[in-house]
């Protein structure tokens, strides 16, 4: 018996290529000397292939395997040794292939099932999902799920292979529900970028990144990759940022005269005013943690104290009734004593106006039979319908017809001597005059007036231009206009009409450039109002309202320099990343539609 | 040939390849997510190029009969890119494991699949050392015929000595012990990770058991069934080794394929939803 090294090998069948191996050599048995077929059946029941030699057949059965037997080959030359048949298995190698495409089938019958039947509907199919959306999109895309942002998500087979070879404008998914202040597709949204020279179309995705989660960061833009664009680049606030300009951010003049050095350093601190005065900046200017910009509380709430009284001071005097003239001289009276909004009113039209006196016959018989109504007509055609009723608001019709008709009839016309404390009423100066008083700020038929005025004088090359100027100067005199309005409401004249005026009825507060924003709400209590907004009682604030140009502005404050912001705003203090003081969109809004979704 | 020179070599060109093959493509991502292009296409198509590469191992060990290179070379190679897949991946996605459901599948089998390579190329550089030093060599697929040819030698002892000691103690013993041991490969766990200590030891404490009980002309059979046990331990360890070394594949090449699928899907989901 030999217990040291193995037999010589027997066959070549146990090499790792062929697909079955002996299953008795599998069950740990003697495995048999031929092996399995290739297609699997056993090659071992029986022990030898007895071969015909001179008409016998004699056993070959090898010597391995015990040589030629005893009983030797059956008489029709099968062998008399004959085994049960084994049940071959699969070798490894075969086991492995197998493995592997029974993996790989269940694979993509789970990836077919998980991408079909988690479709339509608005589903999101577990084979095709890339992750949760930011709770933004998310709640504006429910309903549509995968849909409301790629087109090809509901397109069958076809499409989608059509999708997967062509180029998919991401971007125009987003301009479905984002807009802004210009081409959604250009840096910066800016239509014109020739300062900067040569700048690329930009694609959403640049920037923005979806799917990854409720709170994922949709915007991780550092400022390395802002400065990959900009000619100008540097490494942060305090590492390159250039200084703010000199006036920063007082860059235009604003709708409202107020001279803060004025206030502060002089009338605040006048006896006579100091108990009405403002104590301090959030007084006048209030705002909270959340809110960006300062809300500028209204006049009835500051200004009233002090200036409340001054409005209605000034009246706006309409008519002035001269001395009634003969029949014969009506048409030779002259608009000397006429009020300048007469002398243009009465001559519109230049040559083929009638003469002053005739006219006024005319109107003045008007009013004495119809009373305001004809005059409203007037003012109507004389501007847009409906601006005479405004014109015109809580004129009594009596107020105007009895002094017509006295008039027309060249009787005299004594008006009362009490002064209401507003509306209209009846004058006697040197001459009976209509006048107006203002009820307090914001009184509507000053304001009406006011626009009247500014809209009479715009066109500058009119017959009538040089009257019609002089009822609109007249109208917006810095001291005698009605209400004193335009002590602080400024009159501009716009760059594209010069000769026309426009009044700033509404506080507008000084405009951050585009793409810069500041907080105010951010920073209340932790710094001072003067420690970034310094006055300048040096600076010429009222110079710049000689000119109705709208010149840049001046202001009462000096300019706010980038060392006021760097103390706090700099590497290991506060953040100071490009998009904390820069938006790079223009204006971005949601177009109502996808607010309707 | 490989020289002593070149084998001294090779692993630090695989080493200064891998981090070449790393670096170009995070730089190339740095400076387009710099100026906002869009890194992931590059570092994807990087990453499916090499996954692609390590494909090629397969193939080539079916090619044989082309001039590929030599498999050892090709499987230097290959551990090399498995390597680089993984930093490829985390350049690629960005985090350890990403959000989507069909995305986290193929970060999980990406990581099994990197786990057992790594398992295996241990395998494979630790037991085919202690396979030599064992002093046996026999095929994988003859071990069953080994083991059925130690089995009959063993029977043959334990009867050659009740007949020729009219005793049955030693008979009784192998009955109740060593025909177990002697019916198919056992102790693979002791084997495969201790070196078969624990299996030493059991069969020391058989032997040494009934030895007392034996007179000398039996103990002379024991001896003889000892000698064929020991032998029977080396097929064993063998056994375990080799088992190893083969049955790891399939866990490791199910994987792979799955991976290469996974990505092929991943790929067409990317053209058709994001590109």
């Amino acid at each position: 018996m030999n217990y040291g090294n193995p037999p010589p090998p027997s066959g070549d069948y146990e090499r790792p290529n062929c697909r079955f191996r002996c299953g008795r050599g599998a069950a740990w048995g003697q495995p048999c000397a031929n092996g399995p077929s290739p297609d699997g059946q056993c090659g071992g029941t029986s022990e030898c292939q007895p071969v015909k030699n001179r008409g016998r057949f004699e056993c070959h059965r090898p010597a391995d395997q015990g040589g030629p037997c005893g009983d030797g080959p059956n008489k029709d030359g099968s062998c008399s040794m004959r085994h049960p048949p084994c049940a071959p298995r699969l070798s490894l190698r075969a086991r492995r292939g197998r493995v592997t495409m029974q993996v790989c089938g269940l694979l993509v019958l789970l990836l077919a099932a998980g991408f079909h039947f988690g479709r339509g509907g608005g589903a999101k199919p577990p084979a095709a999902d890339p992750g949760p959306l930011s709770a933004k999109h998310a709640s504006f895309t429910r309903g549509r799920d995968c849909a409301a942002c790629h087109a090809a998500h509901e397109a069958g087979l076809g499409g989608m292979l059509k999708a997967a070879f062509t180029a998919n404008d991401m971007s125009a998914q987003c301009a479905q529900c984002h807009a802004f202040g210009g081409p959604a597709d250009q840096p910066h949204n800016e239509k014109h970028f020739t300062p900067h020279g040569h700048a690329q179309a930009t694609d959403c995705r640049a920037c923005h990144t979806e799917h990854r989660g409720a709170q994922g960061n949709l915007t991780p833009v550092t400022d390395a990759q802002c400065n990959s664009c900009h000619r100008v680049q540097f490494a942060g606030l305090t590492r390159g940022h250039h200084e703010f300009p000199a006036k920063f951010p007082h860059f235009t003049r604003g709708g409202i005269k107020f001279n803060h050095a004025k206030h502060l350093l002089e009338y605040f601190t006048k006896p006579d005013y100091a108990a009405r005065a403002a104590k301090s900046c959030v007084e006048c200017h209030a705002t909270s943690p959340g809110e960006h910009g300062l809300r500028t509380a209204g006049f009835d709430a500051t200004c009233a104290r002090c200036h409340a009284e001054q409005i209605p001071q000034n009246d706006l005097v309409v008519l002035r009734l001269p001395e009634p003239p003969a029949p014969a001289d009506a048409a030779k009276l002259g608009a000397d004593d006429a009020t300048t909004f007469m002398a243009w009113f009465l001559q519109r039209g230049g040559t083929n106006a009638p003469a002053y006196g005739t006219a006024l016959h005319t109107f003045l018989n008007g009013l004495g039979m119809d009373g305001t109504a004809s005059f409203a007509k007037s003012l109507d055609a004389a501007t847009k319908p409906g601006a005479g009723a405004a014109l015109l608001a809580g004129l009594n019709a009596e107020l105007l017809t009895r002094p017509a008709q006295l008039w027309t009839k060249r009787q005299k016309f004594e008006p009362s001597a009490a002064k209401p404390v507003s509306g209209w009423y009846w004058l006697e100066d040197l001459f009976p005059e209509l006048r107006y008083k203002p009820a307090g700020h914001a009184d509507p038929v000053a304001r009406a007036w006011l626009e009247f005025a500014l809209a009479a004088g715009r066109e500058p090359n009119a017959p009538d231009a040089k009257r019609a100027a002089d009822f609109r100067d007249e109208v917006t005199h810095l001291r005698a206009s009605v209400g004193r309005c335009v002590k602080c409401h400024v009159v501009t004249a716009p760059p594209e009409a010069p000769a026309a005026r426009e009044l700033a009825w509404r506080y507008t507060g000084s405009e951050l450039r585009a793409h810069t924003k500041f907080s105010h709400g951010a920073h209340l209590g932790l710094t001072r109002c003067a420690d970034c907004h310094a006055l300048d009682a040096k600076a010429d604030y009222e110079g710049q309202f000689a000119s109705f140009a709208a010149t840049a502005g001046v202001s009462s404050f000096s300019g706010i320099a980038l060392a006021n912001c760097v103390n706090c705003h700099a590497p290991g203090k506060v953040r100071s990343d490009c998009r904390l003081c820069h938006e790079y969109h223009r204006g971005p809004a949601l177009k109502e539609m996808s607010v309707a979704r | 040939m490989n020289t002593p020179a070149r084998k001294t070599a090779l692993p630090w060109v695989l080493l200064a390849s891998g981090v070449l093959l790393f670096l170009l493509p995070w730089f190339w991502s740095r400076h387009l997510h710099a100026h906002l292009g869009r890194p992931a296409l590059v570092t994807g198509w990087w990453l499916f190029a090499v996954m692609v590469f390590l494909c090629g191992f397969n193939a080539r060990k079916r090619l044989a009969m082309l001039p590929l290179g030599s498999a050892s070379a090709w499987l230097a190679w290959h551990v090399t890119g498995g390597f680089l897949t993984l930093a490829l991946f985390w350049l690629h996605t960005r985090s350890l494991w990403p959000r989507g459901l069909y995305e986290q599948a193929l970060a999980g089998l990406f990581y099994l699949l990197n786990f057992s390579g790594i398992v295996g190329w241990i395998l494979q550089r630790a037991y085919p050392r202690m396979l030599t030093g064992s002093g046996v060599e026999i095929i994988y697929e003859r071990i069953p015929a080994e083991v059925a040819r130690l089995r009959g030698g063993a029977e043959a002892v334990v009867l050659a000595c009740t007949r020729a000691t009219g005793s049955d103690t030693l008979a009784r013993h192998y009955l109740e012990t060593l025909d177990w041991f002697f019916r198919r490969p056992r102790f693979f766990a002791s084997h495969a990770l201790s070196g078969g200590r624990k299996a030493r030891a059991w069969l020391r404490q058989q032997c040494a058991a009934v030895r007392l009980y034996l007179n000398d002309a039996e103990r002379a059979h024991l001896n003889r069934l000892t000698a064929l046990a020991e032998r029977k331990l080396e097929i064993d360890f063998h056994h375990a080794a080799q088992s190893l070394m083969k049955r790891w594949l399939l866990l490791h090449l199910p994987l792979a394929a799955a991976v290469m699928l996974l990505a092929l899907w991943h790929v067409f989901l990317v053209c058709v939803y994001a590109l």
